[in-house]
């Protein structure tokens, strides 16, 4: 009987996004990454790491007999969600995936490849949550890393990770149907932390009403800046396209911006020029630089709402996340 | 009047039972394709924390529950979500987190799993609270509780919930577009366990070696369960000795109607037997009594399943363990992502409840019938009312079920012209979308592309 049974057709490759609800990045991109992936046939399910840290630290803090069994806990619970689910691949943002050296890289063998896609900036630490030497898991041969920039591809390096591609970050295809009207030209928008290398700038332009700032209040009222709370995830798109123009860094919010139809006004540097040409986005070199270049744009908003239809055409036709994916899992 | 569009939903799902976490996945596609954002997280991790924090770290629970209280809250804050929805009662955190939540309007307990064992078993919620703290949160005006079955939803309202509605269960869209070709026509297929868990009674194998009917197995079962009463049924016989009459009679009643709620039997059988019926009732055991009732139909998968195994019909898959006892040799699980392929793979399917649930219309009914299948079936009015019988095979017996068997195997073409009938029903009515438009109060609009 069991000889003269065919066996069944592969189905789509499923791929388990893991995210770290502590990163509110995370929370918001790794949906965006499934709904990518399904577009670009896979299939694609979200899961969180948070409460698994907590417990981890909690545990190694109780000795090495609560951590080894919760450590055995959890992986139980996530090989089982592997097995039962058929999980081929694993994309994590940043390495929220890593946990156990029992999980995805050495014990699952059904998952081939894993993928960190770090987006914070930040390097590894040296002890992956159970006490594992990091860099042991993270050089797995299943792991490919993508930096979105050479810097952060330098640091990754640095802290001894091999399998490093370049991955640039991108922006949701949802964001493209926004269509909210744009109802503020007399200022320009930064949404961030007051942590940012931009602060200092964002903190002047608001003192000067030309910048309205949104981002965490509390650390942002330190600067002496008055900023508005950050809206929910779903309602970004809307306060992309309430401005003519967006001052940022280099990150997710570039390509997301341009996504939305506005203008981001960022740092000069390759990554930039690579991605978008001049009449899609401002560049500027140097905080005088994108000084002067938000006082353009507030002399010429309509010259801004311009650019960025162009930088929204560019976006759709390169920098979203299933362009992304599509290289990542080639 | 439609209820408000979520703007968020966060669907809470446990991943140590993943059969009924995979609807999470289908219930966040559904959303998602009418442009809600949804939100899939696993309470699994809260379970997690209350087994780290048992014995000598037990006194610093508090703060594992404020860990997990935070990580809800913060998602809820950050993605604007308005809306729970959860695989039975996994939203239920910690006291509070989310019907006290300002910004939660609404709550959706999808019941898979039985009303009874939720409001007995001491880790539900993950962070055990006293019998009225639950009893205030499943009957919050926030919470709709929504069951597939009349039994589920009748042992909810004796526990006084009464915010419930009657929701099927469903097949996700993706199952429609599956067009793996057909290429086992001479062996049906059944993927899935014997149902109730624990080794089968030696005379229940004898039975079915005898080829024995579905009738003769209930009635082995109604006896067994008289004759070995287990600890609380003994305590109860001593002091109250017509609770075994009761027992009697509704065991019966479950032989004769087989698909007839357990707790309606236990309830007219009470009318019989007042003194019986008032005991249990003050002894909150009614639905304990109605679940030794429901075991009459324990055999009924099994049974099922090794009809056509016996005659070398059908391919078995997942629980090899379990089909063991039963002279079934299975071959290993299929995962998630395998399931449409081997639906699929052949153009019948079986299909039988599990007993326990009471509840006949499950997952497999939709999901085979969204790959385009033909699945038999017992012909119960839950089944009936979802499928007719040119979409798929309906029978009481097990005669009938050879029969159903035979004529799929003798005829692959008109099976899987059966099988396209109720695709197109299940696309139709039977979608993880229509129950979400049903549940937002507005008409799912289909056809809308993604």
């Amino acid at each position: 009987v069991a000889a003269s049974v065919s066996p069944a057709p592969a189905p789509r490759p499923l791929v388990l996004v893991v995210a770290n609800d502590f990163d509110p990045v995370a929370a918001r991109i790794s949906r965006h990454l499934a709904r990518a992936l399904e577009r670009i046939g896979y299939a694609a399910i979200v899961r969180d790491t948070r409460l698994n840290r907590w417990g981890a630290a909690e545990a190694a803090a109780a000795g090495a007999a609560r951590r080894e069994a919760f450590e055995a806990a959890v992986v139980a619970k996530w090989a089982k969600l592997v097995d039962d689910y058929g999980v081929d691949l694993v994309l994590g943002l940043d390495a929220h995936w890593m946990l156990s050296p029992r999980l995805f890289v050495q014990a699952a063998e059904r998952v081939r490849q894993v993928h960190s896609l770090w987006l914070s900036g930040s390097v590894p630490s040296d002890e992956a949550p159970f006490g594992s030497a990091a860099r042991d898991l993270l050089n797995s041969p299943k792991v490919t890393h993508h930096g979105a920039s050479e810097l952060l591809l330098e640091k990754l390096r640095a802290f001894g990770l091999e399998h490093l591609r370049r991955t640039r970050p991108a922006a949701p295809r949802d964001y493209l149907r926004a269509a909210d009207p744009c109802t503020v030209r007399d200022r320009v928008a930064f949404i961030g932390d007051a942590s940012s290398d931009l602060a200092g700038l964002a903190q002047k332009l608001w003192q000067r009403a030309r910048l309205d700032v949104y981002g965490d209040v509390e650390s942002w009222a330190r600067l002496g800046v008055e900023a508005k709370p950050m809206p929910p995830f779903p309602q970004l798109p809307a306060l992309y396209r309430r401005y003519a123009a967006h001052l940022g860094p280099v990150n997710e919010g570039l390509f997301e911006v341009a996504a939305c139809g506005r203008l981001p006004l960022v740092p000069d540097d390759a990554e930039v020029r690579a991605c978008y040409d001049d009449g899609e986005i401002s560049r500027a070199s140097g905080l005088n630089g994108l000084e002067a270049a938000v006082e353009n744009v507030l002399r010429d908003p309509e010259a801004a709402l311009a650019a960025g239809l162009r930088a929204r055409e560019r976006t759709a036709r390169e920098h979203l996340w299933e362009h992304r994916l599509a290289e990542v899992l080639a | 009047m439609n209820a408000p569009i979520p703007r968020g939903v966060l669907i809470l799902s446990n991943d140590f039972l993943t059969p009924f976490a995979k609807t999470s996945d289908y219930l966040a596609e559904a959303f998602e394709r009418r442009q809600i954002p949804a939100y899939v997280r696993d309470n699994a991790d809260a379970r997690l924390l209350t087994y780290l924090f048992s014995e000598e770290m037990e006194p610093d629970t508090p703060r594992a529950q404020q860990a997990a209280a935070d990580a809800l809250r913060d998602l809820i804050a950050w993605t604007g979500i308005d809306t729970v929805l959860s695989l039975d009662l996994n939203w239920f955190v910690t006291p509070g987190l989310l019907v006290d939540d300002a910004a939660i309007r609404a709550i959706h307990s999808f019941w898979f799993d039985d009303f009874r064992s939720w409001s007995t078993s001491p880790f539900n919620p993950c962070f055990p609270v006293s019998g009225d703290v639950f009893q205030q949160h499943v009957k919050h005006p926030k919470v709709t509780h929504h069951f597939y079955g009349d039994c589920q939803a009748q042992e909810a309202r004796l526990l006084g919930v009464t915010r419930q509605r009657l929701t099927r269960l469903a097949a996700p869209r993706s199952l429609l577009h599956n067009d793996e070709p057909c290429v086992n026509t001479d062996r049906l297929a059944f993927i899935g366990n014997p149902g109730f868990r624990g080794p089968p009674h030696e005379g229940a194998v004898k039975l079915m070696e005898a080829d024995a009917e579905l009738d003769e197995l209930r009635a082995f079962c109604r006896d067994a369960i008289l004759l070995h009463p287990d600890v609380h049924a003994v305590k109860w016989y001593e002091e109250e000795p017509t609770v075994k009459n009761l027992l009697a009679v509704a065991a019966e009643a479950r032989r004769r109607f087989p698909y007839q709620p357990a707790l309606e039997i236990v309830r007219m059988a009470g009318t019989h037997y007042p003194r019986a019926f008032e005991y249990l009732n003050e002894k909150g055991a009614i639905l304990d009594l109605a679940f030794l009732v429901k075991l009459v139909n324990r055999y009924d998968r099994p049974a099922f399943v090794r009809r056509l195994w016996k005659r070398g019909w059908i391919d078995v898959y997942s629980a090899e363990e379990e089909w063991k006892p039963y002279g079934v040799e299975a071959r290993p699980y299929v995962s998630f992502r395998d399931l449409p392929a081997h639906y699929r793979m052949y153009a019948a399917h079986l299909n039988a409840p599990n007993a326990i649930r009471d509840a006949t219309a499950n997952e497999k009914l939709f999901e085979v019938s969204a790959c385009g299948r033909m699945s038999i079936n017992l012909d119960s009015p839950d089944v009936r009312s979802c499928y007719g019988p040119d979409e798929i095979a309906l029978v009481d017996s097990l005669a009938a079920l050879e029969a159903a068997a035979e004529k799929a195997l003798r005829d692959p073409d008109a099976a899987l012209a059966q099988g396209e009938r109720a695709r197109a029903r299940t696309a139709r009515e039977h979608l993880w979308d229509h129950r979400i438009g049903a549940l937002l109060g507005a008409d799912a609009d289909l056809n809308r592309k993604p």
